[in-house]
């Protein structure tokens, strides 16, 4: 009886108690961190190994896969001679500028469907159809009708965005619980305040599943745009690597590519991860 | 006390579900008056919240007449406050923010209303935490906030504890006791609990179910504060008791 007593109002006691149950106990050692660590880079380890053994083999010949140490020196000599920086400021805009246009579109859509039944009987089913045609099977027509300068580029990325962003939004927007639906009754709050303060804060996560989504979506579009035509970007210096068999360039430039992918998504996390304060503050 | 606030004559309420009717509610009859204290009771399912959200106007088309201060209910409102059995605190708003949402008003006013009523429920210096760093309890209370904040002409609450533990809603049964001593806000509150609806209830309204009409309204006569072990309080507890076994019985034959 006196243990309990003394359990239940010693507070350093309880401290321990609830760092344990939040899990905060396992961040203060060292042993899991470096496992969970050693779970993460263990297949890319490995990859690389197997890679570096392979092109070291004299098994395939230097122009089908070149060693990572050559990989790395092209990578080098790109930054060095600029045309790194040159293709990624070019593809970066284009995706920036397609992004915009393609996220814009999709939120306005994605917002007023999901607000209004009408409005999501007009959109849904075109932007159901416009999904079933693949990215690719758009880009001739978009060619014909725009050419091949910078708007197609754009619009095939703008293309690339809307979707997913679109389904995810009126998803979320959809999600609206019944029973704030109630609540907003009861408190009497206006159509503006029920939006801002309730339906957009309670959509908020998924609409943020549809940026990232989209992010993908954009980088990869800008990349499929550039191979097709011009004369500038990630992408054209790929398939120009690909035509001289510069295929340690190529090989680095599509590491580039994805590892700029990874950065565009945990940049949109972290804005996410912000935008939710009160899920990081509750108490699991 | 005295005045009659809400009246409540001959509802009936009928739901239409595909091709079947179902009848929820049969010819209830009661007067709540000003200031009073009405606890509903019965069995889960018997239609005493369906009745609640009635009177908070959040079902519509009813038989018969619910009369807020003469005038008929149709829809919800700010003149009656809500309490569900969930806080129903909106998780990404602050304390702060939640009990202001939809309020007009300088800012500086609308945060004093916030100090005054978190300290009536007894969480002074609460304002910034966010509904998910709440007990059940600090929730619920939060939420008593909200709806007082409002000045509502009757506080309706539903089944408000039936989520927390049962120390916690000995705590909060005191306090809501607490709150409506010092507010003198007329409150309905429906329950499954019989000691609950003993120990805050000025007048108890049994009702028995399907459709759920109103047994028997036993008046509580005991002095306040009332002490959950007295006889008397032993006394209303058999009585409700006893009526639903009765009740039982009459839907088992």
């Amino acid at each position: 009886m006196a243990k309990a007593i003394t359990v239940g109002t010693d507070n350093s006691t309880r401290e321990n108690i609830f760092k344990k149950i939040s899990g905060d106990v396992g961040s203060t050692q060292f042993g899991p961190r470096i496992i969970a660590f050693l779970n993460t880079i263990a297949v890319p380890v490995l990859l690389l190994a197997l890679w570096q053994i392979l092109s070291g083999s004299g098994l395939l010949l230097d122009v089908i896969l070149p060693s990572p140490v050559k990989v790395v020196k092209a990578l080098f000599e790109m930054i060095k001679d600029g045309s790194l920086g040159v293709d990624l400021a070019v593809s970066g805009k284009r995706v920036l500028i397609g992004y915009l246009w393609g996220a814009g579109i999709a939120l306005i859509l994605g917002v007023f469907s999901g607000l209004n039944k009408i409005a999501e009987r007009v959109f849904s089913p075109v932007i159901n159809v416009i999904r079933q045609i693949p990215l690719y099977a758009w880009m001739p027509l978009i060619i014909l009708w725009f050419g091949i300068g910078e708007v197609s580029k754009e619009i095939i990325i703008a293309r690339g965005v809307l979707i997913p962003i679109y389904l995810n939004t009126l998803q979320g927007i959809k999600g609206v619980q019944a029973e704030y639906f109630e609540l907003a009754e009861v408190l009497e709050l206006k159509r503006s305040v029920f939006l801002r303060k309730v339906v957009l804060p309670s959509a908020v996560s998924s609409i943020f599943t549809g940026l990232r989504l989209g992010a993908g979506n954009a980088w990869m579009a800008v990349v499929a745009a550039e191979m097709l035509g011009g004369l500038t970007g990630l992408g054209y210096a790929l398939m120009k690597s690909r035509e001289f068999l510069w295929s340690d360039k190529l090989i680095a430039l599509m590491v580039v590519i994805g590892v700029i992918g990874v950065i565009i998504d945990v940049i949109l996390h972290q804005i996410e991860i912000r935008s939710l304060k009160w899920k990081r503050k509750a108490v699991k | 006390m005295g005045n009659t606030i809400l009246e409540i004559k001959n509802v009936q309420k009928i739901f239409h579900t595909g091709d079947k009717d179902v009848e929820a509610i049969r010819n209830v009859n009661f007067n709540v008056e000003e200031g009073e204290f009405i606890s509903i009771i019965g069995a889960s399912g018997c239609g005493k919240t369906t009745l609640l959200r009635l009177i908070a106007g959040l079902e519509k088309k009813y038989g018969g007449d619910i009369l807020l201060d003469g005038k008929r209910v149709e829809k919800a409102g700010l003149d009656r406050g809500v309490i569900f059995q969930d806080h129903r605190l909106l998780p990404w708003l602050t304390v702060e923010e939640n009990l202001i949402l939809g309020l007009e008003g300088k800012k500086e006013e609308l945060r004093e209303q916030v100090n005054i009523y978190l300290k009536k429920v007894d969480l002074e210096n609460f304002e910034k935490v966010y509904p998910g760093q709440l007990s059940g309890g600090m929730a619920q209370r939060v939420s008593i906030a909200r709806a007082l904040m409002r000045h509502p002409r009757i506080l309706l609450l539903d089944e408000p504890l039936g989520a927390l533990d049962a120390l916690t809603r000995m705590n909060m049964q005191t306090e809501i006791g607490r709150i409506r001593e010092e507010e003198k806000t007329t409150m309905i509150m429906v329950t499954h609990d019989i000691d609950e609806a003993i120990y805050l209830g000025d007048r108890v309204v049994v009702m028995k179910p399907r459709p759920a009409e109103v047994d028997q309204i036993i008046n509580i006569e005991i002095p306040r504060p009332r002490l959950r072990s007295g006889e008397d309080f032993a006394f209303y507890r058999n009585s409700i008791i006893n009526i639903f076994n009765h009740s039982i019985m009459d839907y088992a034959i």
